[in-house]
């Protein structure tokens, strides 16, 4: 009879404390949901509903046109598929890039390392704004302004990325290493064959901040181009904004349709994504 | 004989494909203008090079201002200018010192007649050395942008701006305030002149640092104080749609987003700045620049293509399509323009007339960017409380440094 009540005690407190953590959570995901709510809203509101310093959250009636008029306010399907091919590209290019520098420094040993690492970190503190013209001066002795190769090839290395996955290479077992040399395995195998796959989390980490990065890419993609064709999405992002006023309810409607394959994207990857923040130390 | 022939036809065949391709001039112009703006530019461009097929211009929107500003600064060092581009008039000066641009006027091939038809105030934002060297494109000026269903006479005095602003805080309860501040270097300004005072004399002293710009400072806080005006942040319009706000004093730029945020609201329409010891119509954005690293054909087709774009009818197109000002006397003048504004009459206080003889604009020197940035932060700060004397001596101090810097440096 005791050890019933005290059963039912347990299980009353267990339901109780998850029912607080749960609508905890639910709070704090409907706080993060708040401003993508307020995107999706804003992109189907008239423009006088939209400038109104009282909030209201729904549109009298939804203006579906907004996207239209957003969609063709710019050449959008030209940058979607520039958006898509340089992500990508870069994405891939820095992945494979990036862990084979990792690794290096991880795991192989070889004359200043140490300082090579730092030198690569200390790239880290110069901001992007202080090397955008040397930059460009460089991009137009190679001749590569206005192609392609100016939007992928300076973006395949990334410093950030070495250093995010040299922080998890270190996390694996170096007796590992040690006994698949033994076995007579190589470098270059153990990298591809059991770093790789022991390390899906940081890699799938490294390749979702890099395409995100080269998504959100704005300055770079807009000084190193001249013609519309080879411009990104957050170029046509401007086309919304001035200095008098902005058009929010278009901009609202294209940052909706811009953000698409990210979230999309995210959502397919976010247990890998969630473990590599995760354990690379890597978070808020 | 008949291979003879054939070379012949070759040789003939490929003189004449190099032959138009040599003839043909490429020129770029490099711009920030999208949307209804960009629209407009793309066909007036398109217009000009289908009736001159010897040139070929390309128009290529290369951001906002600052992004046009940094890509501009990044092409001068790397020798890969546009022809022509947008530029603000700090812009110009700082090019003029580097010696970078040329007078895009002497490329026009312009009578006395021509010259003398862009309006004067415009002229006078252009003028280097005396020279015509930039040619007003896209102006606009600040006017009054009021609540006609509330205020049916807007004011033409200070004083009656301030009573009328007043009346209506008192009559809508304080749920429409009179007037919007923005607590910014233009609002500022406007203030500023009006009271019979400007930032700079000709020497370039500063003189904002003054009686006149005290009392300025004072009447906009005095205003926030008995709650005939209302303190804003982000685009003045929306307060104005909202309904927070009767008046408040913008750029007739931003005619289309105050149409959107008003909607079927209210009536509204604009009138000139009110009166203080003087009156005055600030006048603001850009122009068009020739870079000297172009060649003499180059010059000489955008000479052709700027005079075509500021032609009666263009400037007047433009103009209608945008809520820009047309930057020629003709075009102002002209019956398509006029019938325009008899349409829409609240825009009439944009292209007044009146406004032109009083027009004046905000120094135009290459310091300018440093300077500007200087008395905004001190206008915010007065509006934040702190004490006005040590705060406009600061910017005072900052000012006269960036002159001083500028006009030391040798280029």
């Amino acid at each position: 009879m005791l050890a019933e009540q005290q059963m039912w005690r347990y299980r009353l407190h267990k339901v109780f404390t998850k029912g607080i953590l749960y609508v905890g959570l639910l709070a704090g995901a409907a706080l993060m949901m708040l401003p993508f709510v307020w995107m999706l809203t804003s992109s189907i509101k008239a423009p006088e509903e939209i400038t109104l310093r009282t909030i209201q959250w729904l549109p009298k009636a939804a203006q579906w046109q907004n996207y239209k008029i957003a969609w063709e306010a710019a050449p959008f399907n030209v940058y979607f598929k520039n958006s898509f091919l340089i992500a990508i590209t870069v994405m891939g290019l820095d992945v494979v890039f990036s862990s084979l520098a990792a690794y290096a420094f991880a795991k192989l040993n070889f004359f200043g390392k140490n300082f090579l690492f730092l030198l690569f970190l200390g790239t880290m503190m110069i901001p992007g704004e202080v090397m955008l013209i040397p930059n460009y001066i460089t991009m137009v002795n190679l001749g590569w302004v206005d192609t392609y190769a100016a939007l992928i090839v300076p973006w395949t290395v990334s410093v950030f990325s070495i250093f995010l996955l040299r922080q998890f290479f270190l996390s694996i077992p170096h007796e590992l290493f040690e006994a698949a040399v033994l076995d007579g395995c190589s470098r270059f195998k153990y990298l591809i064959q059991i770093m790789v796959p022991l390390s899906k989390p940081a890699l799938v980490t490294v390749a979702l901040f890099k395409f995100i990065g080269s998504w959100n890419s704005f300055l770079w993609v807009l000084i190193m181009t001249n013609t519309p064709t080879m411009r990104t999405i957050p170029v046509g992002l401007t086309y919304f904004v001035s200095d008098v006023g902005s058009y929010y309810n278009y901009l609202m409607a294209a940052s909706t349709f811009a953000m698409a394959p990210i979230l999309l994207l995210f959502l397919l990857l976010q247990k890998q994504f969630i473990q590599g923040i995760a354990r690379t130390g890597l978070k808020g | 004989m008949r291979s003879r022939k054939l070379v012949l036809l070759a040789l003939v065949f490929c003189l004449a494909l190099s032959s138009t391709a040599l003839a043909q001039t490429q020129i770029t112009f490099w711009h920030a203008m999208s949307g209804e703006l960009g629209n407009a530019i793309d066909y007036l461009t398109a217009e000009f090079n289908a009736q001159n097929p010897d040139i070929v211009v390309e128009s290529i929107y290369q951001g906002r201002y600052g992004d046009l500003n940094t890509k501009l600064v990044a092409s001068l060092s790397a020798r890969t200018t546009p022809t022509i581009a947008q530029v603000y008039e700090n812009w110009t000066d700082s090019f003029f010192r580097h010696g970078v641009i040329a007078p895009l006027s002497h490329h026009m091939d312009l009578s006395d007649e021509e010259f003398n038809n862009y309006i004067e105030v415009f002229r006078g934002m252009n003028t280097w050395d005396g020279e015509l060297y930039t040619i007003p494109y896209n102006k606009s000026n600040w006017v009054l942008f009021y609540n006609a269903d509330l205020i049916p006479n807007p004011p033409q005095t200070i004083e009656e701006f301030l009573q009328i602003s007043k009346d209506i805080t008192a009559q809508t309860k304080g749920e429409t305030k009179g007037f919007g501040i923005r607590p910014t270097l233009e609002l500022f300004h406007a203030f500023l002149y009006v009271n019979g005072g400007d930032f700079l004399d000709e020497d370039l002293n500063v003189t904002f640092n003054s009686q006149e710009g005290k009392e300025a400072l004072e009447l906009m806080i005095g205003m926030l104080e008995d709650e005939s005006a209302l303190l804003i942040d982000g685009y003045e319009n929306e307060a104005f749609g909202d309904n927070m706000i009767a008046m408040y004093i913008g750029s007739s730029a931003g005619m289309p987003h105050v149409e959107n945020s008003v909607g079927d609201k209210f009536q509204f329409s604009t009138a000139p700045i009110p009166a203080g010891v003087r009156p005055g119509a600030p006048f603001m954005g850009t122009n068009i620049a020739l870079f000297d690293s172009a060649t003499a054909e180059q010059k000489a087709a955008a000479g052709r293509f700027v005079k075509f774009i500021t032609n009666t009818d263009n400037t007047v197109y433009f103009a209608i399509k945008t809520g820009y000002l047309p930057v020629t006397y003709s075009g102002l003048n002209s019956a398509e323009y006029q019938q325009f504004l008899a349409d829409n009459p609240h825009k009439a206080a944009v292209a007044n007339l009146d406004a032109f003889e009083y027009g004046y604009w905000q120094p135009t020197i290459a310091a300018w960017e440093e300077a500007r940035s200087a008395i905004g932060i001190a206008v915010e700060r007065v509006f934040l409380g702190e004490p006005m004397d040590i705060v406009l001596d600061e910017a005072q101090m900052l000012v006269e440094e960036a002159i001083d810097e500028m006009l030391s440096q040798r280029y």
